[in-house]
């Protein structure tokens, strides 16, 4: 993508940032529900095991929630420092549901979250059971706003463009339509259901490591068939929905389709390919191993084995023929290896967990398996990032695609905003000096989060109260 | 004052903001006191467990505060973010240290950890109130912001016209006008944290902490009833020029207020810029004065909730009258007064406001009775002996 150097920096602590958030949000959405879980079974059954195991991995979630809220709130403060021309065209729209998201979701995760982790023994036993499932319900309730505000840039519904005090910008027309963006809310569950499977293999892995150690095995195999059972609904949930996720992609974002599946030409009946190179120069495949179906990936994207399937030589025409030169396909090599491994680790989830469940009865003595699920606990993330890449990578050149119909028409595209035209009119020195900075806090602070979740998580259960 | 929606979202936007000041406000307080009034280990935990179960939701009014202002006043936030990038970046900085130094402290036994993380706790409390007054002083006293729309682009709204690092220099610059505002708001600011803080130590923890919290606030008051006074002063001889009354109309103002300006204008001057609506206001600074006195007594007496109600007040009355004095203006501009922010020409359209304006009623009153609750829950009183009580009875 053309422009200057103040672009390419600001485009880089996006993504640093984003990165950073998502080595801690997705415990937070998973992990809040898996202790309120376990606190509901003590509370129910009264046994102390339940206590110990909300309490333990409550204490993680703990930890991690800080450097969560701390990357959010870095986020926000970035649209408007950083990209300060998109703010600006998209405030009317954009704005309102992240402030939705402090009001609705965001005070009630911290508040209860402060009631649960503080409240045992100082609050009644129904407050506090009532303080953890409020902290899991606002997490994932801030997931929700957050993403009808990222699903409106992938799919602007619900807005005009009109020129205003200070220059053209979008308007909102229909509030309830940009709430029920299809494109908004497949995303939120595909997002929160990824946090969840991200959880139970946290969960699943840590108690894999103490169950190994032949310590606290009754504490941990207990975990880890919370885990297991939590973590097959949400990774064969998360299958299903990430189908209808790309079904909606092909529907609204024709170029990022094309280039999360290296697909050139138009075609009839277009094959999904488990393996491609392209040469992105001659805009062709160099190596291209198709999956032995037929057509699946017409009949994916558009419900039909002989559909046709738009492929980028022809899009990067059609684009320029309605919004002038420029370069409208998305790295390619890039966009179908974050989408294709995304993808088959979601399947690789469901076999880890269907396996556990079939060992379970011999969890202790399954060292192979414990092994794998041990080992399994980089893998969500990377799972997670790479379907983020895919999300902000694949809309490039656009920071707002622009709103095309079901049929990959557009309808409004003076709605469409760059990137390039998007970012902050910012020194060269500036964006380096807090990028390198922030680079380096996150770098640190993460480090300490992981040395403390490694510390408590190895350490296993223990009875202290919760104090500063 | 026109009751109309971008007036509405003025008010509900200060008192978000002065949610935040209240309630974040003094466990900055806490922050900055924490290595002062704490000696030991044990001391310093009893002044973050007094915070401890409150500051994270404390710290929501602020991120709501910047959501709500992205939503109803989206060319403010854009411009004022993208003007103050260093500033801002340092405040966040600041932020992130400080939410992970709470998390961080005790969760290592080794003094040098705990130390680097009290240390931590000192400097981005005291960076953070700073920062925010700053900020405050130099938008007061105008920065310089063009309309680009004025100069026929318009996609860019209003930017910026210095550029770094003079944008970041002048900010605390004492040799230019807003610059030097900015420090004495600042510094202003810190104090009035500090004494907000010590009320809520007071009120919420015995024994030598709140001793010591008690004798620190004695000593700050004065010097911060003078520096209020100061820069109220300074504040009643800001003007801005304007320096093509044509273009005025790019502020968007409705038509009498419009011409309630003009007629205020003296030369191409628009002279005591903040004080147009003097009764108001003077009676706000007169209140906040009551209340500073109030608070002096009940930390004498180490009455904390008393004290704590006093320093809200005064704060409350102070802010407000404020908010008054800027009014309709959000950003003054010292380029000259028609490329200045208002609240007109700064909002988001008609329709955002009011569906956001039923979400604030709905549920602005829920997370205040739901915080006003959890407060209550852990309103009991913390002290060295309790906390070691806690330790054993733990290990036991």
């Amino acid at each position: 993508m053309d422009g200057g150097f103040v672009l390419l920096v600001s485009r880089l602590q996006f993504a640093m940032t984003a990165f950073f958030h998502f080595l801690f949000v997705p415990l937070t959405l998973g992990l809040s529900t898996i202790s309120a879980i376990m606190l509901t079974l003590y509370y129910t059954t009264n046994k102390e095991i339940y206590r110990d195991m909300a309490k333990f991995w409550a204490k993680l979630f703990a930890i991690n929630f800080a450097l969560g809220v701390a990357t959010g709130l870095v986020h926000e403060f970035e649209f408007g420092m950083n990209w300060s021309v998109y703010s600006r065209f998209v405030g009317d729209i954009f704005g309102a549901p992240l402030a939705v998201e402090g009001l609705l979701a965001f005070f009630m995760e911290s508040t209860f979250m402060g009631v649960y982790i503080f409240g045992w023994d100082k609050v009644p036993k129904a407050v506090h059971l009532l303080a953890a499932w409020l902290s899991s319900i606002g997490s994932n309730l801030s997931a929700l706003w957050i993403l009808i505000a990222n699903g409106w840039m992938q799919h602007p519904v619900g807005a005009k463009v009109v020129e205003a005090a200070a220059g053209k910008r979008a308007e909102l027309v229909d509030w309830w339509g940009i709430v029920f963006n299809p494109v908004a809310d497949v995303k939120f569950w595909h997002t929160s259901t990824a946090g969840m499977v991200l959880s139970a293999v946290f969960v699943l892995s840590i108690s894999a490591y103490h169950i190994l150690k032949k310590q606290h095995v009754e504490f941990f195999k207990k975990s880890a068939y919370i885990a297991l059972i939590f973590g097959f609904i949400a990774s064969v949930g998360e299958i299903v929905i990430g189908d209808i996720h790309a079904h909606e992609v092909a529907k609204t974002q024709p170029t990022k389709l094309a280039a999360g599946e290296a697909l050139w030409e138009t075609k009839k009946g277009a094959n999904i390919l488990l393996v491609a190179w392209a040469d992105e120069e001659k805009q062709e495949n160099v190596i291209e191993i198709p999956l032995p179906i037929p057509g699946l990936l017409s009949f994916l994207a558009a419900h039909s084995f002989d559909a046709e399937i738009k492929g980028a030589k022809e899009l990067q025409k059609q684009f320029e023929a309605q919004f002038g030169r420029g370069d409208y396909i998305p790295p390619v090599n890039f966009n179908f290896w974050a989408f294709h491994t995304m993808v088959y680790l979601g399947f690789y989830f469901v076999i880890l967990f269907l396996l556990g469940l079939m060992k379970y009865k011999n969890l202790e003595n399954s060292t192979g398996y414990l092994k794998m699920a041990l080992y399994s606990l980089p893998l969500p993330y990377i799972a997670c990032w790479l379907g983020w890449a895919f999300a902000e990578v694949g809309r490039q050149p656009w920071i707002v695609y622009p709103l095309t119909d079901d049929y990959g028409k557009f309808i409004l595209p003076e709605i469409g905003l760059k990137t390039a035209q998007a970012v902050s009119p910012l020194t060269n020195v500036e964006v380096v000096i807090t990028y390198v900075i922030f680079v380096l806090t996150f770098v640190g602070l993460a480090i300490a989060d992981f040395y403390l979740l490694a510390k408590f998580a190895t350490k296993g259960p223990e009875k202290e109260t919760e104090l500063y | 004052m026109h009751f109309d929606l971008p007036t509405i979202w003025t008010i509900l936007v200060t008192v978000l903001i002065a949610g935040y000041i209240v309630t974040d406000g003094f466990d900055l307080g806490v922050g900055i006191l924490h290595t002062i009034v704490a000696k030991t280990d044990i001391e310093r935990r009893v002044t973050i467990n007094a915070i401890g179960p409150v500051w994270d939701g404390n710290e929501v009014w602020f991120i709501t505060a910047g959501g709500a202002a992205f939503a109803a006043f989206p060319e403010l936030y854009a411009a004022l973010f993208s003007s103050l990038y260093i500033a801002l970046f340092v405040v966040l900085l600041a932020l992130i240290y400080r939410a992970v130094s709470f998390e961080f402290r005790s969760k290592e036994e080794s003094e040098g950890w705990r130390k680097f993380w009290d240390q931590s706790i000192f400097w981005s409390s005291l960076i953070v109130a700073l920062l925010i007054g700053v900020a405050v002083g130099n938008i007061l006293a105008g920065i310089p912001i063009k309309n680009s729309a004025i100069e026929g682009e318009m996609l860019k709204g209003f930017v910026y016209a210095e550029k770094f690092p003079m944008s970041f220099i002048n900010l605390v610059n004492p040799f230019t006008f807003h610059g030097l505002f900015g420090l004495l708001v600042g510094v202003t600011t810190v104090l009035f944290i500090i004494l907000h803080g010590v009320s809520w130590l007071i009120w919420k923890t015995e024994g030598e902490v709140a001793e010591r919290a008690r004798n620190i606030a004695l000593k700050v008051w004065p010097l911060f009833v003078i520096m209020y006074v100061v820069c109220t002063g300074i504040a009643y001889t800001i003007s801005f020029k304007i320096k093509d009354p044509e273009n005025v109309k790019y502020l968007n103002l409705p038509e009498d207020m419009l011409k309630e300006i003009a007629s205020m204008l003296n030369n191409g001057v628009l002279e005591h810029a903040l004080f147009r609506f003097p009764a108001i206001e003077f009676t706000l600074i007169v209140l906040a004065a009551l209340s500073a006195v109030g608070y002096f007594f009940a930390v004498k007496n180490m009455n904390g909730a008393k004290a704590f109600l006093f320093s809200t007040l005064t704060f409350l009355f102070a802010g407000f009258a404020v908010m008054f004095g800027a009014y309709p203006l959000a950003v003054p501009s010292s380029y000259g007064l028609e490329h200045s922010i208002s609240i007109y020409n700064g909002c988001s359209s008609n329709y955002t406001l009011t569906v956001m304006l039923v979400a604030a009623i709905i549920f602005t009153p829920i997370v205040i009775a739901y915080q006003a609750w959890v407060y209550k829950m852990f309103l009991f009183k913390i002290s060295a002996e309790s906390i070691k009580k806690e330790i054993e009875e733990a290990r036991a």
